[in-house]
């Protein structure tokens, strides 16, 4: 087995965008020239401006979309080799980022059903697999309800209880807390850590929220279709002007600590994190103060 | 006076059916003219069924609205008129995105008025532009927009309408740092230079705090909690307790009282906490702050 369960070589992927028209809109691809190496049991956060190219790429990984040029491979098989579409399925799963785009039942439990049907997996370890999942989400209780008649945030839990009954060795999740509420969120959180440290399952996690890419071992930063940053959370957020002036930003203690040291308050390099940003406080409070 | 109002307002759906919910119960609130309503909730509380019955998209199972005084379901008239002067963004915003181009999109709302072609074209420029959404765009089919394109187009529809009351759920859900700090920034100007009314329903505690001037918050179809946002956030326990939380450099300063640092946590902004720390470190002898 390879050790990368992601490889992708010279990838570029363009939409053809047509206008009104009819006649092509000359647009810059949404993937462009990109190589990079998912390692097995890597945790990967990945950040980009609206429109960077995130959820294209994360369609590359699981010949959703193939590559224009260049080549993505997945658990070690070409994702342009048509005949591996279902082993590619089994390696890498995936949370899109709207969940009606996801919903394929009528009910919630065969919703989540779906993707472990479709793997071969026994009837007896899908039931299984379907209530455990749900449980985890906190879904349970809306088993017989239809998906598309729950709120936002349900819809979101119900799309990740999905990927986590299939088991597969990669998750790719495409902004799966966007519209959770706050326990929801650290909830899903702890499950994504949970797999991935456990399990051993690599997660890519394609987000908006700083505060949560801060959690991952990797960041990769995506700028018009090309990745612009990759390194540590540390490493990445460190690069303050890169990011503001690609639209994003750093984490808000990080942002907050900033503000402080601008002050003369005189707090260490490097918080990312509200425990770290409380801790370094208390330390230059007790330092002042003896 | 205020110019929305519910009395008594309870929605059910699946109606005596085996799924019956009632997803907003027995709600009275009031609106006045010019506030910035904030509306916090965990996960299927009713906040989107709740606001949906603003502008007569859903009809309350019983109960009344009022929209200046008068049912909007008091005639045909009411109705549309509720429709023109309340204008709602959807959460997700593939609900309201249906036309041949983005531009075609953005101008729906501004033609259904019945406005001029040159005003239309000055509404839909201005409030692309507001969105951040870039020109080339505008010609795009909005089905082939990435997630955080979509929302911008979403926004910017409702927005060209110039409506009396805004009305938006979730809308920095999947924008980037910049788009969320630009959406929010311009909806903030909007309301200062038209006096108009603006209800934000949002899991970002942080965006709650920093801009509402008033909010409510939901727990099981009901209002729990109805205030400033300074009495909500100081209810922290309770807002845990429904899946909420405080915003996050409250939760530094409630860690750092936890330490036994001489700090407020009466603090929910950054320029709340930049100021408690100046105070702290400029009282302690020595601090470094000058
Ligand atoms: N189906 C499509 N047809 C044509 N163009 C598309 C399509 N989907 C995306 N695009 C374009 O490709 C580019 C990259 O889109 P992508 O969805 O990968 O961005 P993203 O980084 O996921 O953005 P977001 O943060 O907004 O979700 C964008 O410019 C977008 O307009
Ligand atoms: N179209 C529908 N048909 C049946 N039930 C629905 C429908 N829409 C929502 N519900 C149910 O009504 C309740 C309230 O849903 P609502 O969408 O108003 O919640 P919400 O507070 O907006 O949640 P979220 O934060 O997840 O968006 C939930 O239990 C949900 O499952
Ligand atoms: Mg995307
Ligand atoms: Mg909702």
């Amino acid at each position: 087995m390879s050790e990368n369960i992601i490889e992708f070589k010279n990838v570029t992927y363009a939409y053809d965008n047509a206008a009104e028209d009819g006649n092509p809109i000359d647009a810059d691809p949404a993937v462009s020239n990109i190589s990079l190496a998912i390692k097995r049991g890597e945790f990967v956060a990945v950040l980009g401006h609206n429109g960077s190219g995130k959820s294209t790429l994360a369609k590359l990984c699981n010949a959703i979309l193939t590559p224009q040029g260049g080549a993505v491979m997945s658990g070690g098989f070409d994702t342009a080799d048509e005949s591996r579409v279902l082993d590619i399925r089994r390696t890498v799963g995936m949370v899109f980022q709207n969940p009606d785009n996801q919903i394929v039942a009528t009910v919630v439990e065969d919703d989540v059903a779906f993707g472990p049907e479709n793997l071969g997996v026994e009837p007896l370890e899908i039931r299984k697999r379907v209530d455990e999942a749900l449980t985890a989400v906190g879904m349970y209780g809306f088993r017989l309800y239809e998906p598309h008649k729950l709120s936002g945030g349900q819809k979101q839990r119900v799309a990740i209880a999905g990927v986590i009954a299939m088991r597969t060795d990669c998750i790719v999740l495409d902004e799966p807390t966007a519209m959770l509420d706050p326990r929801g969120r650290l909830e899903v959180m702890d499950i994504i850590k949970k797999l991935n440290r456990e399990l051993g399952i690599t997660v890519v996690l394609i987000t908006h929220f700083m505060d949560e890419a801060v959690q991952a071992g990797r960041v990769i930063v995506m700028d018009e279709g090309r990745i612009i940053l990759d390194g540590t959370p540390k490493e990445v957020f460190a690069r303050k002007e890169t990011l503001r002036g690609t639209g994003l930003d750093i984490p808000q203690a990080a942002a907050f600590a900033d503000r402080l040291r601008a002050d003369g308050i005189p707090l260490p390099d490097g918080i990312l994190t509200a425990e770290e940003c409380a801790d370094a406080i208390a330390y230059a409070y007790a330092y002042a103060n003896n | 006076m205020s110019i929305l109002k519910t009395t008594n307002l309870t929605h059910l759906y699946g109606q005596k059916t085996l799924f019956e919910v009632t997803a907003v119960k027995n709600i009275s609130i009031e609106i006045e003219e010019g506030e910035f309503l904030g509306v916090i909730g965990h996960t299927g509380s009713g906040k989107s069924t709740l606001i949906q019955h603003f502008n007569g998209l859903l009809k309350p199972d019983s109960g009344n609205v009022y929209l200046d005084g008068r049912d909007i379901w008091e005639s045909k008239e009411s109705v549309r008129k509720a429709r023109f002067a309340v204008g709602l963004c959807f959460q997700y915003p593939e609900y309201q995105l249906f036309e041949e181009t983005v531009y075609r999109d953005i101008s729906f709302g501004p033609k259904n008025m019945g406005l001029a072609e040159d005003e239309i074209d000055r509404r839909v420029q201005r409030a692309a532009r507001f969105v951040g959404l870039r020109e080339e765009l505008l010609s795009k089919s909005p089905f082939d927009l990435s997630g955080g394109e979509k929302r911008r187009a979403a926004i910017a529809g409702v927005m060209a309408m110039e409506p009396r009351v805004l009305i938006l759920d979730e809308p920095t859900a999947g924008l980037d740092p910049r788009g969320r700090d630009t959406v929010l920034g311009f909806v903030k100007e909007y309301r200062q230079e038209t006096g108009g009314t603006v209800v934000l329903v949002s899991h970002s505690m942080d965006d709650i705090a920093r801009l509402a001037t008033r909010a409510v918050v939901m727990n099981r179809s009901e209002i729990a909690m109805a205030g400033t946002v300074d009495e909500i956030f100081s209810r922290g326990g309770e807002l845990l307790e429904m899946g909420l939380n405080v915003p996050q450099v409250t939760r530094i300063f409630l860690d750092l009282r936890g330490r036994g640092l001489p700090v407020s946590a009466s603090v929910y902004t950054n320029e709340q906490g930049e100021k408690e720390l100046l105070r702290l470190f400029q009282k302690g002898n020595g601090g470094g702050a000058q």
